[in-house]
């Protein structure tokens, strides 16, 4: 689940940048969980909510929530990972079975948009969805 | 509106369907039969997890943080995207103007749901097959004649640069020289943008 760990690095960079951006403090605590990453957990999620309710804070006190317009090239260089696979739209990404945004069954070795492309090692992992 | 199918929903994919942080939604549904396909649950009415918009909305907005931070957002595809104009449409309205919404599409639709969506999408990712008419008709079960109509369209009106066309080298139905012809079309019809892959035959 090397690629959940990456995924997960870059999200953290995008989290500590708005943070910056945005004068709110962000104690960032190095991940030591050892096993499969998901590229999100409750604990990055938590940090995700505490950034939105700062920044609401900060609108009701007038400021104006600043996002730069990261760009994923920089932080994917900041974060100190490797260049990400797929530099172009629509191809299959990385496994992605980790994300929970529904209770679904995944399947991890499937890919999304119906070819497997031979560039891509990694097959698109999506949560699929069954009724 | 009436609930639609989704058949999977992919959280924080990185660059691969946009600029940014990326939700890919995936609709039940789709006119085409590609032989390669491997997301045939698309094909079949019954499969897939009910939606209303404003559900969707619910669950793809914990991320909106990073969409907004990137210029990230929703890639719909599928199955077809553009058969769910109504959709996209309240989607659009209810996660605003911030978010990127792009469609994942072959084109192959009726013109109007293209005119449609058009003022509400930001970018298209065409799955083009093959230029050649019988090699797209072979592969997918079905002609291009409303694929290029659209695109055609798509491209006079609007930026070409929103319009992203992936050209597949497809094993067994088009060979290096007829890709070859396929990208020398498009760039003579307007498009700027390319993404010549191989698909992989499992």
């Amino acid at each position: 689940m090397e690629r959940g760990k990456q995924t997960c690095k870059i999200l953290k960079e995008i989290r500590q940048q708005i943070a910056l951006e945005n004068d709110i403090e962000l104690v960032v605590s190095e991940c030591t969980h050892k096993g499969d990453c998901d590229g999100t957990c409750p604990k990055c999620e938590a940090e995700v909510r505490y950034l939105e309710r700062e920044l609401e804070k900060h609108q009701r006190m007038g400021k104006v929530a600043v996002f730069a317009g990261l760009s994923l090239g920089t932080i994917v260089a900041a974060s100190g990972c490797g260049p990400l696979i797929q530099p172009t739209a629509g191809m299959p990404m990385m496994p992605m079975d980790s994300t929970e945004v529904v209770q679904c069954d995944t399947f991890p070795e499937e890919p999304l948009e119906g070819e497997v492309m031979i560039e891509v090692p990694d097959t698109l992992g999506m949560d699929t969805l069954t009724e | 509106m009436d609930a639609v199918r989704i058949i999977g929903i992919s959280r924080h994919r990185l660059t691969t369907d946009g600029e940014g942080v990326t939700t890919l939604v995936a609709f039940n549904g789709c006119p085409l039969r590609c032989k390669y396909c491997i997301n045939k649950i698309s094909w079949d009415p019954e499969k897939g997890r009910t939606y209303t918009p404003e559900r969707l909305f619910e669950e793809v907005k914990v991320d909106q943080l990073y969409f907004l931070a990137t210029r990230g957002g929703v890639t719909f595809g599928g199955g077809e995207p553009m058969l769910q104009g109504e959709f996209i449409k309240e989607f659009r309205s209810l996660c605003g103007p911030q978010w990127q919404l792009v469609a994942e599409t072959s084109l192959n639709v009726p013109f109007e749901k293209v005119e449609t969506l058009d003022p509400i999408l930001d970018g298209y990712i065409v799955d083009i097959k093959d230029m050649n008419p019988e090699i797209y008709e072979a592969y997918t079960g079905k002609n291009n004649v409303l694929t290029m109509k659209n695109l055609e369209w798509l491209l006079q009106h609007g930026d070409p640069n929103r319009i992203l066309v992936r050209v597949p080298h497809i094993p067994d139905f088009n060979t290096e020289k007829e890709v070859k012809q396929s990208l020398e079309q498009l760039k003579a019809m307007g498009v700027t943008r390319f993404d010549e892959f191989h698909y992989l035959v499992r």
